[in-house]
């Protein structure tokens, strides 16, 4: 009996002795967001605030510059935007900041808000007295437009101020965000300590975070626009505005899932430390690849959806996110345990 | 009357001891195959105190009462049976439906109801029948709910029907429906011990796997997911543990049983059998299962065990109390069934393949708590009549829950195919065809594809027969 207890041990301590020391996972979330997250609403709190004053300067000189300046810095807050779709856990969840930040627009909607003069158009209606579909992002790049036409138009102060508002409202929004994860979140301790308590679900949230993403970019978007999802092309299921920026879109979404799962950097970071070398290595590769086939996609990419010669472009984008798609879904989430593979119910049905 | 019952022989009982191997006959000299078997019907015929079966059926009953409460109480009714549009049949019982609602709550209130009245002996044998029919329907409804442990209640519930543990702490006994009796074959025991040493031998020999031993898994990815677990979290992503673990959970279920049959190591044994299974409760989520085994553990104490703890003085050896008899039949039946739960689990070489993979054997086979699978999987239709070919989600058929299952077990994508199938044909689309594209990672296995996904699903019948559809490639060595 001792004997078979010692053989035992001994073979258990010289097969653990092939293991290495795993980093906690409250370090590596604690990394995730000091590396990771809390840099990426600094950038988008920036960017907020440098449409807001881009906007501000357009309307005291409208020039084509200007025009220029303001496009450019829209583009900056809704790249920056999209870094941070994949790190929608905690305060951007509770808040429901997207529907202050970025959902489809109602054009006619915004029109018939900025012709009817009896509405004033402040910040306290602006933030919380109008429709998501009014505001946001896509409201911003609806009255800049793509052409020198959009300078005509911003001539009716009603219009500039509607624009300046609706940044004020992003820009106040990425304020919150940034203080809640770096100063104080609902009263309390900053959101950064929260998540980094690995006890709290915020493992699963933001790998639960990037499986979604993925599947809205591989199978709502891409995937029903091209008709392989669904029974028939869906074109409006990609959101593109006026600048045809969903090549764009696409490439920062995917960069923030980047640097959630393993990390911007050279050094190997996001989650990839509870990953293994092995699975690190090869996801990072598959986002690599993904990325290369966006970036092969030639804009606007509503009508490379439907281009000949492009749409296998498009196609082929598709194939290399659900690539990572399928490795998230089922290796990373088994890696970390995110899912146990047990129901609700009593279940040993794993084995 | 058939001769040929397990019985006492009361010329016997006063020379045998009541709980030991000691009494059985001197067998016939020559043919020592005879003689031994023989000497194993002579001993299983041994007259024993009828207390420890008596404990095994309050036992079960209460825990059936539990767990019948228990999952009305958490709103499982509704949520597994009632929600579903479709379930995730077994082959060949696709009959097999819920009732409406309130039906199917009433059927769980029933069987709540069965078990107290097993538990006090009342109409014992027609309640546990009633009891193994209505469990078992709940247990067929939809496969994605397969659990080891509802085997294991269905067939210790089939021995409480079959089986004379009515005959003493009863209702029955008391108010004579059955005759009183202080005293069970040696054979009653010997059967339920078995049932409980099946669970442990069958689970313990599927743990000699590489991944298990060598590899420490699943429980490596499983423990790492417990760190907040107070006292113990912070060793439970240490790689030792893991593998101590696993090794431990190995040697205890292929030798628990021999532990527990020796009468010297029994109370140690049984302490280790509480506290694996405790352990078991606190890291994972497998409801009743720790304490059905803990209850049921019990009887391989000596039959007399429970007036020993109360200080009574051992059992009686008077002549005076009878022994309550197994007729032929019932041995009959008892064994057919342990030819079939010995095929049952080895069932899986006749398919070939690993059937941690393929899992074509992998019910009713005590494959507890094997494999961590995370699945990835998608549809395809194609309307040969249109010529259009589209991509489903099978949220279209399944819960989340269902599809959860549905993603990484191969049985279940075939269901799910035929349910998409049903689906577009109800709407008008009679001859769609349906492929799978899935993808399988196993014990923390890159992914692999684990379906042919040329192969149209909704035409290929479900049955028993080795699914070519399965792809082997990913299986682990």
């Amino acid at each position: 009996m001792r004997r078979i207890v010692v053989i035992v041990l001994v073979a258990a301590l010289l097969l653990a002795a092939c293991g290495g020391d795993a980093p906690s996972r409250s370090s590596v979330l604690g990394d995730l967001a000091d590396e990771a997250i809390v840099p990426a609403y600094q950038q988008f709190q920036a960017d907020g605030a440098g449409l807001e004053a881009s906007l501000v300067a357009l309307c005291a000189s409208l020039d084509a510059a200007s025009l220029s300046e303001a496009r450019g810095a829209l583009t900056a807050l809704r790249q920056s935007w999209g870094r941070t779709e994949a790190m929608w856990v905690g305060p951007v969840m509770d808040r429901r900041s997207w529907a202050a930040v970025r959902w489809p627009v109602a054009d006619d909607e915004i029109e018939d808000l900025i012709a009817d003069t009896s509405i004033e158009l402040d910040y306290e209606r602006l933030s919380s007295r109008i429709g998501a579909d009014q505001r946001g992002l896509g409201a911003v790049e609806y009255i800049l437009g793509a052409d020198d036409g959009a300078l005509d138009a911003l001539g009716d102060p009603r219009r500039c101020g509607y624009a300046i508002g609706v940044a004020q409202v992003i820009a106040n929004e990425g304020d919150r965000l940034l203080e809640d994860w770096t100063v104080s979140w609902d009263g309390g301790e900053p959101y950064r300590e929260v998540f980094a308590d690995a006890d709290n679900g915020d493992l699963d949230r933001v790998v639960n975070d990037s499986l979604f993403l993925l599947e809205e970019i591989a199978d709502l978007e891409l995937g029903r626009a091209l008709g392989l999802v669904g029974s028939e092309v869906d074109i409006e299921a990609i959101e593109e505005g006026p600048a045809g920026a969903g090549v764009d879109d696409l490439r920062h979404r995917l960069l923030g899932l980047r640097s959630v799962l393993v990390g911007a950097g050279e050094s190997r970071a996001g989650l990839s430390p509870l990953l293994g070398d092995d699975l690190g290595e090869r996801l990072e590769a598959q986002l690599e690849a993904a990325l290369g086939a966006v970036d092969a996609i030639g804009p606007p990419l509503r009508q490379a959806v439907t281009r000949p010669g492009s749409r296998e472009e498009v196609i082929a984008a598709r194939d290399a996110i659900k690539t990572v798609q399928i490795t998230v879904g089922t290796e990373v989430v088994s890696r970390l345990g995110v899912v146990i593979g047990f129901s609700d119910a009593d279940g040993d049905m794993a084995g | 009357m058939p001769t040929a019952t397990w019985r006492a022989d009361p010329e016997r009982l006063n020379r045998i001891a009541l709980d030991s191997g000691r009494g059985a006959p001197a067998g016939t000299v020559g043919r020592p195959l005879f003689a031994a078997v023989q000497g194993v019907a002579s001993a299983a015929r041994r007259p024993v105190a009828a207390d420890s079966v008596a404990m095994f059926r309050i036992g079960f009953g209460l825990l059936a009462v539990y767990s019948s409460l228990r999952f009305l109480a958490k709103g499982w009714v509704d949520r597994l049976y009632l929600q579903p549009e479709h379930h995730l049949t077994f082959p060949g019982f696709g009959w097999v439906q819920p009732w409406p609602s309130p039906w199917m709550h009433l059927h769980v209130l029933m069987l709540a109801l069965l078990g107290a009245c097993i538990a006090l002996g009342y109409r014992h044998r027609l309640a546990a029948a009633l009891f193994v029919i209505g469990f078992a329907y709940v247990e067929m409804i939809d496969a994605a709910l397969y659990l080891n442990h509802y085997w294991y209640v269905t067939l210790a519930g089939l021995l409480l029907v079959l089986l004379p543990v009515h005959h003493r702490w009863s209702l029955d006994a008391r108010q004579g429906r059955v005759r009183s009796a202080r005293y069970v074959p040696a054979g009653v025991v010997w059967a339920l011990r078995a049932q409980l040493a099946v669970v442990y031998l069958f689970a313990g020999v599927a743990k000699l796997n590489g991944d298990w031993l060598l590899r420490a898994q699943p429980l490596r990815l499983w423990l790492a997911d417990r760190t907040h677990l107070p006292v113990v979290g912070p060793l439970l992503d240490e790689l030792l543990v893991a593998y101590a673990a696993s090794w431990a959970g190995a040697f205890f279920d292929l030798t628990i049983v021999g532990w527990l049959l020796w009468r010297r190591s029994r109370p140690w044994a049984y302490v280790a059998v509480v506290g694996f299974h405790l352990a078991t409760a606190v890291l994972f989520q497998i409801g009743v299962f720790p304490w059905v085994m803990i209850v049921g553990t019990l009887v391989f104490f000596a039959p007399d065990w429970p007036r020993r703890l109360r200080g009574s003085g051992g059992c009686s050896r008077s002549l005076s109390s009878s022994t309550a008899r197994v007729g032929r039949p019932v041995m009959a039946i008892l064994a057919v069934l342990a030819v079939v739960q010995i095929a049952l689990p080895l069932r899986h070489y006749a398919y070939g393949g690993n059937v941690r993979w393929t899992e074509e054997g992998y019910y009713w086979s005590w494959r507890v708590m094997l494999t961590e699978k995370a699945g990835y999987a998608q549809y395809r239709i194609s309307d040969p009549a249109s010529g259009q070919s589209w991509q489903v989600d099978p949220g279209l058929v399944l819960t989340d829950w269902q599809a959860e299952q549905a993603a990484a077990r191969p049985d279940l994508v075939h269901a799910t195919a035929h349910l998409l199938a049903r689906h577009y044909r109800d709407r008008g689309q009679p001859d769609v065809e349906v492929r799978a594209d899935v993808w399988v990672s196993m014990n923390g296995r890159p992914a692999r594809r684990i379906v042919d996904p040329s192969v149209d699903l909704a035409a290929v019948p479900r049955t028993l027969a080795p699914a070519e559809w399965i792809l082997a490639n990913g299986a682990p060595p």
